[in-house]
């Protein structure tokens, strides 16, 4: 199996402000049934009294409630007394049925092996569903979700996506959903939708708490990131340094968040610094913080540049999956720690083997669902790892991938060869069988041995065409006869059998 | 009946008693018995080493070394390949050739051992060559590479094959290992030229072993690796037209026997060991039946053990320390040389072949048994005595373990120490005891004797300084006291035989006076 991995140092920047952050944690759990009413027909202030609290409909402590998690941002108000967002509208709601949700939770899990086949090949013509085959001996089917089903399947809540028609008629056909029923049109309740971070909080688990202080974010441009910032740590020091944080912004604040100072503070500070605080409130998943969720609700404008603590790289590894895996390593004095990412890397394995080897681009074909290297037989007939393994290992130093820029050295290992023409085919399968001679041989195992040989050839050309090229058992003899003072095992294997043999009139 | 002692005592015992015992009649038990001159182990000398004998040559290994002159003569024929078997091997012209043969493009296939076959090797494969050890590895070590080597255990068998597959095939058997001494002649044996169809049969032969018996190779230097016991499809292993033992063939034994059983007047048998097998039986019945029986082979307890019977049923076991040569012949018309032992090892289980032979080719071997015969000094012998033996036995031990040399003394003289009574009464009774002979045998263990001479003073009790006498009325004979000591003083062996009982009475010694 070819691994690729691919590594490098990345950059990083540092700085640290006074922000306000919400850090997901189990304390505020108990908020999580009422996120989940999303799912069950919408968040009202009377199911929060009915369903939750037990008191009636218009007791005064489910607004409360659900004013205090708009506060934490976790919803926001949509519709008053049964006016839906859907009736302004033309778009038709669904949501998941009782099957749609455990399909849904399955798909969630990557779980593809239970659903029957005829399902999966529905999704896959949907497009909800990718099929990708594997293997060019034994084919190998797996799926993944395709972006439509990310935007479906992995969908917080019962929040689905606008559908087209199609689609969704579809859905509803297979039993996975079903319309909205239209509960808001009689009430005269008020109702609300979760908010990213509220959506966030439903599907983690957790609800992050909101804290204030002073905090240090780590951010990167390596276009290898989804997300510029990949860690954000109290800074150390204790509540000393968050006071006099405080009392520079409560400063900055008095004055009434000046202009000039905002401007002259951007100057100052990164892109995807300023595009983090003008995008606030948001929720990240610091790549380099073991995919912690936090969400960033405020920074403040005073923000000063730390030397960066953490040494921070990257290992990217290619395999015959479809989509590369990124592992963050942080490393410090003490330990190090590695976290696997989404990355922003959307190179084919393909691609990247085409990169790797610019010179041989042109040289590379898919065998089976990987890729393979055309040679001659010339480039690989003093190998004979290569002649009879077919692959290749070797180091490519700082290869360049156009787009994500340079990686350290790498070693590509098992790189599948094939022969260029049936010529090398030839030569190269005649190599094969004769140091297949690792054993006695006579005329039908040396058959048997070519037959096995020329197969290995198959995804180039026919065997027989390769077969036709090799030598006949005599020719193989002779041929190791030549060679006895440089192999004289094969020597013995070849004429032994030969030899060795009561002769027909003896 | 006459006195031993008789006069005064002091002058009859101033020369020591004298005892004569003979013990030619002194049963030994089973033993070699050498009567000749020599050592027992008289070279076996021919006037000459190679017997023509129609399309063969007989070869006696020996100094001039026609052997490997032989031998080496086939190889440097070889066009296509050399097969060798033999249980030890070691560095010789012989071997010399073989790298040759190889190094000009012959395939050279040896059958052998391996270094841990060797060591725990049965006595009856090694023995005395338990010290070519070192060279027969370092050797294998040589071939590496050059020459196809297995090995197994059971590879006894010793033979050259050159080009058996081919038109005009050659090959030369023999019934010592390819090693330099007993090529040279230093053991009892012998070797025989090989026909075109003999050699055909020793190929099938050596095929059995190489693809179904040998459990390892060598390809590198240094490195004896296992091997499947896979023949491949296209192998044929030919047939097996001469006696054999080989895997499930025990057509060797069978033959041996099938000689044996149909000897009517006499059968000569030569081995280097015998055990207590199918072939003792059937010379036993020989025996019984009045065929005249001669087995030569070397002296070892095994063998011993195995053949007493035989000797004691009429059969005439000679032995030779270095015979190893391994045939039989009956009635002068029937034979074979073979390179089995007549063991189970070489009858029933091992990797052996042999030739049978008639006419003027057994005439010749006849006549070289004879001359085997006349070197073998020892003759096995149930219930020996010293009386029958002049020159030196091998005696089995007790336990049939060991074989103790021993060398016949006709007569000797051995002094005992002096006789010292305290009362002459007692010298009137006193003989050398038997165990005195026991003690002297154990002392001298190399020795067996015939007759023993035992020479012993005699000190007689004198009267005690400071004795004083004393008044005794009914003894006849001066009476003396010290302390609670009584002594009565004597001058003559009649004096003593009177005072006897006056003695016993006052419980007093009988010594001589002044």
């Amino acid at each position: 199996m070819m691994d690729v991995i691919l590594k490098r140092g990345i950059n990083v920047e540092s700085y640290e402000a006074l922000m306000d952050v919400g850090r997901f944690k189990d304390e505020y759990k108990f908020l999580l049934p009422v996120l989940a009413l999303s799912e069950e027909g919408g968040i009202t202030d009377d199911l929060v009294n009915t369903r939750l609290f037990g008191v009636s409909e218009d007791d005064p402590r489910g607004r409360r409630l659900l004013e205090t998690m708009v506060g934490y941002r976790l919803i926001e108000k949509k519709g008053l007394k049964g006016v839906s967002t859907n009736e302004h509208s033309d778009h038709i709601g669904y949501r998941f049925t009782e099957r749609g949700q455990l399909i849904r939770e399955r798909l969630q899990q990557g779980q593809y092996s239970g659903f029957h086949e005829e399902l999966l090949q529905e999704l896959s013509r949907l497009q909800i569903l990718q099929r990708t085959t594997y293997g060019f001996l034994e084919l190998r089917v797996e799926y993944s979700l395709d972006h439509l089903g990310k935007k479906i399947f992995l969908s917080i809540g019962g929040n689905l996506p606008e559908l087209p028609q199609d689609v969704a008629s579809e859905l509803v056909e297979l039993g996975i959903l079903e319309p909205l029923r239209n509960q808001s049109r009689s009430s005269a309740t008020s109702y609300y939708e979760l908010t990213e971070t509220g959506r966030r909080a439903l599907q983690e688990g957790q609800v992050p708490v909101p804290e204030k202080g002073v905090y240090v974010l780590t951010g990167t441009t390596d276009p290898l990131f989804v997300e510029p910032v990949i860690a954000c740590r109290p800074k150390e020091g204790g509540r000393e340094i968050g006071q006099e944080f405080d009392r520079i912004a409560q400063l900055s604040r008095n004055k009434g968040k000046s202009q000039g100072v905002g401007k002259k503070q951007k100057k100052n500070i990164p892109v995807w610094l300023d595009e983090l605080r003008r995008a606030t409130p948001r929720v990240l998943t610091l790549a380099a913080q073991d995919r912690e969720l936090i969400q960033i609700i405020g920074i403040d404008e005073n923000i000063n540049q730390v030397q960066p603590g953490d040494k921070i790289s990257v290992n990217l590894r290619f395999s015959l999956r479809p989509t590369p895996e990124m592992a963050v390593i942080r490393s410090d004095r003490k330990k190090e720690r590695k976290t696997v990412v989404e990355t922003a890397f959307d190179l084919t394995l393909m691609d990247v083997m085409r990169c790797l080897f610019r010179e041989k681009q042109y040289d590379f074909v898919e065998c089976g669902n990987a890729p393979a290297l055309l040679v001659a037989y010339e480039e690989v007939m003093g190998n004979p790892s290569e002649i009879n393994r077919m692959l290749r290992t070797t180091t490519v130093h700082a290869p360049e991938i156009q787009g994500f820029g340079r990686f350290d050295d790498v070693i590509v290992s098992d790189l599948p060869l094939l022969p260029r023409t049936l010529e090398d085919a030839g030569n190269w399968a005649r190599d094969c069988v004769i140091n297949g001679i690792t054993t006695y041989t006579d005329e039908t195992s040396y058959n048997q041995l070519c037959d096995r040989e020329v197969v290995r050839f198959s995804e180039r050309f026919a065997p027989d065409q390769v077969k036709s090229r090799l030598p006949t058992y005599q020719e193989m003899v002779t041929i190791v006869k030549e060679r006895r003072e440089t192999d004289p095992n094969k020597y013995w294997f070849a004429t032994a059998p030969m030899l060795l043999s009561f002769r027909e009139g003896m | 009946m006459t006195e031993r002692f008789t006069g005064a005592i002091t002058t009859s015992l101033a020369e020591p008693w004298q005892e004569v015992f003979d013990l030619s009649t002194e049963e030994l038990g089973v033993c070699w018995v050498n009567n000749s001159k020599s050592n027992g182990n008289t070279p076996y000398d021919p006037e000459t080493s190679v017997y023509r004998s129609g399309e063969r040559e007989v070869i006696i290994p020996s100094k001039n070394g026609a052997l490997l002159t032989a031998i080496k003569a086939m190889v440097r024929n070889a066009k296509e390949m050399v097969c060798v078997s033999s249980f030890l091997i070691q560095q010789s012209r012989m071997t010399d050739a073989l790298l040759e043969a190889a190094n000009r493009g012959v395939a050279v296939f040896v059958l052998t051992a391996r270094e841990d076959d060797l060591k725990k090797a049965d006595d009856d494969f090694v023995d005395f060559e338990r010290e070519r050890i070192k060279d027969h590895i370092a050797l294998l070590d040589q071939f590496a590479g050059k020459v196809l080597v297995r090995t197994s255990e059971c590879f006894h068998a010793k033979y050259v094959l050159v080009d058996p597959r081919s038109e005009d095939p050659s090959g030369i058997m023999m019934t010592c290992n390819a090693t330099v001494d007993p090529m040279f002649g230093s053991n009892i044996e012998v070797a025989l030229t090989l026909t075109s169809s003999e050699v055909r049969s020793f190929f099938a032969h050596f095929l059995r072993g190489f693809w179904a018996m040998a459990d390892h190779e060598l390809l590198e230097r240094g490195e004896l690796r296992g091997v499947k016991k896979e023949i491949p499809a296209s192998v044929s292993l030919g047939h097996l037209t001469l006696p054999a033992t080989v895997g499930d063939v025990r057509s060797l034994e069978e033959r041996v026997l099938g000689v044996i059983r149909n000897a009517t007047n006499d059968l000569i048998l030569t081995a280097w060991s015998f055990d207590s097998g199918s072939v003792h039986a059937a010379i036993l019945d020989a025996c019984r039946r009045g065929v005249r029986v001669t087995v030569l082979t070397r002296p070892n307890p095994r063998n011993t053990v195995a053949l007493r019977d035989c000797a004691q049923a009429g059969a005439r076991v000679f032995g030779h320390p270095r015979l190893h040569a391994k045939c039989v012949i009956a009635d002068g018309h029937t034979g074979l040389i073979m390179t089995a032992n007549m063991t189970a090892l070489g009858l029933e289980t091992g990797f052996e072949t042999a030739v049978p032979l008639e006419g003027s080719t057994l005439d010749t071997l006849k006549r070289i048994t004879e001359g085997w015969r006349g070197v073998c000094d020892w003759n096995l012998m149930d219930r020996v005595t010293p009386a029958m033996v002049d020159g030196s036995i091998l005696q089995l031990s007790k336990e049939g373990t060991s074989l103790a040399p021993r060398t016949v003394s006709l007569g000797e003289e051995r002094s005992l120490t002096a006789f010292r009574p305290d009362s002459c009464d007692k010298i009137l009774e006193y003989s050398v005891s038997r165990k005195e002979i026991d003690r002297i045998m154990a002392n001298d263990p190399q020795k067996v004797f015939r007759q023993l001479t035992l020479k012993q003073s005699i000190i007689p009790p004198r009267l005690p300084e400071g004795s004083k006498e004393e008044a005794q009325k009914d003894v006849p004979f001066p009476v003396f006291r010290k302390g609670k000591e009584r002594h009565i003083v004597v001058r003559t062996w009649e004096e003593v035989r009177a005072a006897r009982e006056p003695a016993r009475k006052l419980n007093a010694k009988i010594v001589v006076g002044e």
